[in-house]
C-alpha cells in the first residue's frame, strides 16, 4: 500500500516549526556564550551561536529602529546588526578592542549582537538555572530563559529568539514616524 | 462474540470491509485483520485464528510467500486457508495449491460462495 | 433472419437483441421465432432484475401477438417491442454498468453504436445511453467513498510507479506496484457492481501481468496504454465521487476506446516501439506547454510549489496535465536528451545553480577590483604585481562575460507570443494589425523575459484594444485601413530597450485630465507637461476605474506594466501624438545580476542608485531654487519645474551639504513623478551585485538591497520608485523630515 504521498505532505506541513517557542532549553542546562553589557554578564545557548567577529565597518540602514545599527559584509552575505544595549534600553558607549559581534542564528536568520565584550563558554547544568525572576531585572523578563549559576555569579541566560523576535525587527521598517528622535544610530555603529 | 475466529489478511482496506461485512452475514464476527503477510504474521502473537482468508496480492509479503510461511511453523501446518483472489489460469491455481492453501474463492464474491467455502476447509467438529 | 445471428444464443445480450429487431423481417416467422427464443433467453437471465425482466416480459407478449396475428397493427407493435427493449438495456445498464450485458459474470466490451433500437433512429441520440450509468442501487455510499479514497491511493502509487518506468522500463517493482493497484481496483470494484471500472482494471492487471511474466516489454506502445487506463482509472473514481453525490455515472472520454485497445493490444498495432514525436524544447514543462496540455503559468505555479518532488510527479497531483501526458513529455525529453548528446553535446544544468554560479561570478568581479584597487597595487613600486593583477583582471571579466551569456535568451520568444496575441485580439474586435517586430535576437536575461512579458501582454492588448482605430475610422482619418503595430528591443547604452508603438489615434490628454480628476488621482492639471499627463495613466489608482475605453483610449491595468518594469529596475516612458500614435519605450538594465549604479556620498555614508533610474545630474544655481507654498522645495531644470527632496533629511544623515547649490541634484522618476534627490557628491560609477539586506530587517522604504563595495563594506542600493514615494508621504503627512527613526526605548 502506498501512502506515501500523503504522508509526505503532512510532514512537510510540520516541518518548519519556529525554534524560539520551545522554552525548555534553559531549564535543561547545556552550554552557555557569556558576554558582558554594562558590567553585568549575560549568557547565550551556543547552538544559537555561529560565530564572534570584531567590530567592523557597520552601514546604518535608515528608518530602523535606534537598536538596528545597521548591515556588514560578513564574507559576502549582507546581514543585520542589532546592538543589544540599545535593545536593551541602555545608554550607548563608545566602542573599545574588546566590543564585538556575536553571529547568532535566530528566527532562521543570521544576524549580529554587538556586546561589550566576550567571556567565556560555560557548562551550566540544569539544577544551577533558577527561574527568571518576575521583576528587578534590567532586561525584560520575556527575554530570560533563567538565571545560571556558575562560580559563585549570576549570569543572565538570554533567550535570544524571542530577544530578536519578529515583531521587533522586521516589522519596524516601514512605519512612518512624524517624531523626531536622536540620532545615535551612526554614531554608535559605524565607527571604524 | 460467534463463528470462528478469522485473521484476515489483505492490504485493501475496503476489501477488508466488504469481507468482514460477508463474514458478518454468515456469521463470523471474530475477525482480525492484517494488511500484509508481515502484518499479518506479527498479529499471529494475539492467538491462532482457526482460519485464514488471504489476499494475494499484496507489497511487502504477498499472500503465497505468507502462505508458505504459515507452513514452515508447526503450529499452524494444518490451519485451514483460503485465497481469496482472482486466479484464472491453471498455473495460478497450482502456485496456489502448492504454497499450501486450502482452497481459494474468485473475488466478487457472495456471502452464499464464502460460506460454501468454509464449510468445504472447516468441517465442523 | 438473413445475416448476423449471434454465434450462440446463449451469449446474446440485449443489444444483440436489439440489432436483432432491427434486422427482423416482420413476415418472416422464421424471425419472429428467433426474436422470441432470444427474448425468452434474456428474460432468464434476466430473473435477478425486476424491471429488466417486466420490459421483457411486456415485449414477449406483444410479440406473441403479432405472430398469433391477434395485432391489428404489427408495425406499431413491432415498434413497441423496440421501445420495451430499449426500456430493457437501459434498465440493465443502470443495474450493471458498462456492458448492457444481463449477464454480469461474463464481461463484455461495451456495446458497438451499431445497436441502434428501432425506435430511435436518431444515431446521435444512441451514442450516449452507455456512457452513463447508474451507481448500483445498493450501494452503500460509504463503502463506495471508502473505496474512492482508497483507489485515488492507489492510483498516485501507480502514477509514482509509471513515471519511474519511463526512464527505467525494467524496474519490476514498479510494474509490480502498478499491477497491484490495477489488481486491487478490480476486485474492489468487481464487489461493489462497479463493473466498467473492475472491467478496465481487469484488462489493465492483464497487461502489466504480460510486463511481469517478461511477456512484453514497458516501452512504447504498451507503456501507453497503461497511462491511459490510469488516466482512465482516476477519471472513472471522480466519476463515482460524482455520482455519490448525485450526478449521474458518467463514464469518462476514451473509456470504450481504450478497452478494446487493452482486449487485444497487438491487433490494434500496439508494440513496444515508441513512436517518435519532433518536438524541441527540453524541460517537461515545457513539453506540455509546447503540445498544448498545460498552460505556462500554470506549470510554473506547479514549479514554485514542487517541493522536493520531481516536477512530473507535481504536475500530475495538481491535476496540471494527466498522467499520460506527462509520462509523453519525460519521453520525449529523453529522446531530445538523447539526440543533443549526439548532435550538439549540450548539457542541462539546474537554473538555481546557474544563478547562484552568476551570482558568485558577480563577487568574484568585485573582490578582483577590490584588489586592483588596493594601494599596494596602485602605488607602483611593484610593476609585477600590478601587471599579474591586471591580467587576472580580465580573466574575471571574459568569465563574467561567459556566465552571463549563459543565462542569455533571444527576445523571440517573447515577441512571437504577442505576434500571437496581436492576431487574436485583432480578429476579435473586428481590427487589422500588422505586428512589425525588429531585434528578435537582442538578448536578455532569462529571468527578466518572465517578468516582462506581463507588461508586454497589457501593452499589446492596449494598443489594439484601444490604440489602433477600426478600419473604417482610420479610412475616415486618411489612413490605410491597416494598422501597424512595431514591436522593437535594442542595446542601447548599456540598457535594453522595448519599444512598443502603434499608429492608432494617440493618448487624449484631455479626456486622461478628466478622468484623472474625477478620479482624484490629481487635483487639476496645471503645469504639467504632456508627459507627465501620459504618465498619469501608470498610477494605480487610474486604472481600476471601470471601462477606460471611452475616456482615455488607455489605462487597463497599465499599473501592472509600470510595476512589472519597477520589479526590473527599468523605467517606461510614453510620447503621443494625437491621431498619429502612441509610442511606449522600456528601459531595462542588460541583466538583474549586476546593477549599474552610480555611487554616491551623502555625508559619511555612501549609496549606489542604480543608473537605469537616474535621468541626469547637475548642480543647480540657486535662482533655480524655490519653495512653493503646498509643494515644498522645487527646482526648474530647463522648462520643467520638479519637487527636491534631500536624500540626508529622508535618511536621518548629519554632516550632509544642506547648502544645494553646494550639493548635487540627481533626477529620477518617471514622468510627473520624477524629481531631484540632493546628495554631497558623485562618487563614480560602480557595477555591484544586488543582495537582500538579511531577513531580519525586512522591507526598508527607498532601500532595495545592499551590495558589497569595493572596501568590502556593504552599501545601500537606492530604490527610486520607493525613495520617491517615500518622500511624498512625508510631505502630505505633514511630517518633517524625519531623522533616524523610532526609538524603542
Amino acid at each position: 500500500m502506498n501512502r506515501t504521498g500523503t504522508d509526505t505532505a503532512t510532514h512537510n506541513q510540520t516541518k518548519h516549526r519556529s525554534a524560539g517557542v520551545d522554552r525548555t532549553a534553559g531549564g535543561s542546562g547545556g552550554k552557555f556564550l557569556t558576554f558582558f553589557l554594562r558590567g553585568e554578564e549575560y549568557g547565550l545557548e551556543i547552538l544559537k551561536v555561529q560565530e564572534i567577529i570584531g567590530m567592523m565597518g557597520v552601514t546604518p540602514v535608515p528608518r530602523t529602529p535606534e537598536f538596528i545599527c545597521g548591515v556588514i559584509n560578513l564574507r559576502g552575505k549582507v546581514i543585520p546588526i542589532v546592538d543589544l544595549r540599545l535593545k536593551f534600553g541602555m545608554e550607548s558607549v563608545e566602542h573599545t578592542e574588546e566590543t564585538c559581534i556575536i553571529v547568532v542564528q535566530a528566527q532562521g536568520l543570521q544576524i549580529g549582537i554587538v556586546v561589550d565584550k566576550v567571556s567565556e563558554v560555560l557548562d551550566i547544568a540544569a539544577e544551577d538555572i533558577e527561574e527568571p525572576p518576575s521583576f528587578g531585572t534590567d532586561v525584560n523578563t520575556d527575554y530570560i530563559l533563567g538565571i545560571g549559576k556558575s562560580e559563585g555569579r549570576v549570569k543572565l541566560l538570554l533567550d535570544i529568539d524571542r530577544v530578536l523576535s519578529n515583531q521587533d525587527v522586521s516589522a519596524i521598517s516601514s512605519t512612518v514616524t512624524s517624531e523626531p528622535s536622536t540620532q545615535k544610530v551612526e554614531e554608535t555603529c559605524s565607527t571604524q | 462474540m460467534s463463528g470462528l475466529k478469522i485473521m484476515l489478511v489483505d492490504d485493501s482496506g475496503t476489501m477488508r470491509k466488504i469481507e468482514k461485512m460477508s463474514l458478518a452475514k454468515i456469521g463470523h464476527d471474530q475477525v482480525t485483520e492484517a494488511v500484509n503477510g508481515v502484518d499479518a504474521l506479527a498479529k499471529l502473537k494475539e492467538g491462532a485464528p482457526d482460519l485464514f482468508l488471504v489476499d494475494w496480492n499484496m507489497p511487502e509479503m504477498n499472500g503465497l510467500q505468507f502462505v508458505g510461511a504459515l507452513r514452515g511453523m508447526a503450529e499452524f501446518k494444518s490451519v485451514p486457508i483460503i485465497m481469496l483472489t482472482t486466479v484464472n489460469t491453471q498455473d495460478e491455481i497450482m502456485a496456489v495449491m502448492k504454497a499450501g492453501a486450502n482452497d481459494f474463492l474468485n473475488k466478487p464474491f457472495t456471502p452464499e460462495a464464502l460460506q460454501e467455502k468454509i464449510a468445504k476447509v472447516c468441517p465442523p467438529k | 433472419m438473413n445475416t448476423g445471428a449471434p454465434d450462440s444464443i446463449e451469449s446474446l445480450n440485449l443489444n444483440d437483441l436489439a440489432t436483432l429487431l432491427v434486422r427482423c423481417d416482420l413476415t418472416s416467422t422464421d424471425d419472429s421465432k428467433q426474436l422470441r427464443e432470444s427474448l425468452n433467453v434474456a428474460l432468464a437471465k434476466a430473473s435477478e432484475l425486476p424491471r429488466v425482466r417486466e420490459a421483457l416480459e411486456s415485449a414477449t407478449h406483444h410479440l406473441d401477438n403479432i405472430v398469433s396475428g391477434a395485432a391489428s397493427d404489427p408495425a406499431a407493435v413491432f415498434s413497441e417491442i423496440g421501445r420495451l427493449i430499449e426500456t430493457a438495456i437501459e434498465e440493465s445498464e443502470g443495474m450493471i454498468a458498462p456492458a448492457g450485458n444481463i449477464t454480469a459474470a461474463i464481461p463484455n466490451p461495451p456495446p458497438p453504436s451499431a445497436a441502434v433500437p428501432p425506435t430511435k433512429p436518431d444515431p446521435a441520440e444512441s451514442q450516449s445511453p452507455s456512457a452513463v450509468e447508474q451507481l448500483p442501487a445498493d450501494a452503500d455510499a460509504g463503502l463506495m467513498g471508502e473505496f474512492v479514497t482508497e483507489g485515488y491511493e492507489y492510483i498516485e502509487g501507480a502514477e509514482a510507479a509509471l513515471l519511474s518506468l519511463e526512464t527505467n522500463p525494467d524496474d519490476m517493482e514498479a510494474v509490480n506496484t502498478v499491477f497491484r493497484a490495477f489488481h486491487t481496483i478490480k476486485g474492489t470494484s468487481a464487489f461493489l457492481g462497479l463493473v466498467a471500472i473492475s472491467e478496465l482494471a481487469h484488462r489493465a492487471e492483464s497487461l502489466l501481468g504480460r510486463v511481469r511474466d517478461r511477456e512484453i516489454r514497458f516501452t512504447g506502445g504498451y507503456a501507453d496504454l497503461a497511462l491511459r487506463a490510469v488516466d482512465i482509472l482516476k477519471a472513472l473514481l471522480q466519476a463515482i465521487q460524482e455520482a455519490l453525490g448525485g450526478e449521474p455515472l458518467r463514464r469518462p472520454e476514451g473509456y470504450g476506446e481504450l478497452f478494446g485497445l487493452l482486449e487485444n493490444p497487438e491487433a490494434a498495432g500496439i508494440s513496444s516501439e515508441t513512436v517518435p514525436e519532433p518536438i524541441t524544447p527540453l524541460r517537461v514543462g515545457d513539453i506540455l506547454v509546447a503540445e498544448g496540455k498545460a498552460r505556462r503559468d500554470e506549470i510554473e505555479m506547479v514549479a514554485v510549489d514542487q517541493g522536493e518532488q520531481p516536477i512530473g510527479m507535481a504536475i500530475i497531483k495538481s491535476e496540471t496535465a494527466s498522467l499520460t501526458d506527462v509520462a509523453h513529455a519525460l519521453r520525449t525529453q529523453q529522446q531530445i536528451a538523447s539526440t543533443d548528446r549526439a548532435v550538439d553535446s549540450s548539457m542541462r544544468v539546474r537554473t538555481d545553480r546557474l544563478d547562484r554560479l552568476i551570482d558568485m561570478v558577480g563577487e568574484l568581479v568585485i573582490a578582483q577590483s577590490m584588489v586592483a584597487q588596493d594601494s599596494t597595487v596602485i602605488t607602483g613600486g611593484h610593476h609585477g604585481l600590478a601587471k599579474k593583477v591586471g591580467h587576472t583582471g580580465k580573466i574575471v571579466r571574459e568569465l563574467q562575460d561567459l556566465s552571463m551569456s549563459m543565462r542569455m535568451v533571444p527576445f523571440k520568444g517573447a515577441f512571437q507570443k504577442m505576434a500571437r496575441l496581436t492576431r487574436d485580439l485583432a480578429h476579435k474586435n473586428g481590427k487589422q494589425v500588422d505586428l512589425i517586430t525588429e531585434g528578435e535576437d537582442t538578448e536578455i536575461d532569462r529571468n527578466m523575459v518572465d517578468v516582462l512579458n506581463d507588461p508586454l501582454v497589457h501593452m499589446v492588448r492596449n494598443a489594439v484594444d484601444h490604440g489602433i482605430e477600426p478600419p473604417d475610422s482610420r479610412r475616415e482619418a486618411g489612413k490605410s485601413p491597416v494598422g501597424v503595430l512595431r514591436l522593437a528591443a535594442y542595446h542601447a547604452g548599456g540598457n535594453v530597450v522595448v519599444e512598443l508603438s502603434d499608429d492608432g489615434r494617440g493618448l487624449n490628454r484631455e479626456k486622461i485630465i478628466k478622468k484623472a480628476v474625477a478620479t482624484g488621482v490629481i487635483e487639476s492639471d496645471k503645469g504639467m507637461s504632456d508627459r507627465e499627463v501620459f504618465n498619469l495613466i501608470f498610477r494605480p489608482g487610474f486604472s481600476t476605474v471601470e471601462q477606460v475605453t471611452d475616456v482615455s483610449g488607455r489605462g487597463v491595468g497599465m499599473d501592472v506594466v509600470k510595476r512589472g518594469i519597477d520589479a526590473l529596475r527599468g523605467r517606461v516612458e510614453i510620447d503621443s501624438q494625437p491621431g498619429r500614435g502612441c509610442t511606449f519605450t522600456i528601459r531595462l538594465p542588460l541583466t538583474m545580476a549586476i546593477t549599474d549604479g552610480m555611487l554616491v556620498r551623502v555625508g559619511l555614508q555612501r549609496f549606489i542608485i542604480p543608473t537605469v533610474n537616474i535621468h541626469l545630474s547637475f548642480q543647480p544655481v540657486a535662482g533655480a531654487l524655490s519653495t512653493i507654498a503646498g509643494r515644498g522645495e522645487m527646482v526648474m531644470l530647463r522648462d520643467e519645474l520638479m519637487p527636491v527632496f534631500r536624500l540626508h533629511r529622508l535618511f536621518g544623515i548629519q554632516d550632509a551639504i544642506e547648502d544645494a547649490t553646494r550639493g548635487l541634484l540627481v533626477v529620477i522618476g518617471d514622468g510627473d513623478r520624477r524629481c531631484a534627490l540632493l546628495v554631497d557628491e558623485l562618487l563614480g560609477q560602480q557595477q555591484v551585485v544586488a543582495k537582500s539586506l538579511g531577513g531580519g530587517i525586512g522591507n526598508v522604504p527607498g532601500v532595495s538591497g545592499g551590495a558589497i563595495l569595493g572596501d568590502g563594506r556593504v552599501g545601500l542600493i537606492i530604490d527610486a520608485p520607493g525613495v520617491t514615494a517615500l518622500a511624498r508621504q512625508l510631505a502630505t503627512s505633514g511630517a518633517e523630515y524625519v531623522t533616524g527613526a523610532c526609538s524603542l526605548a
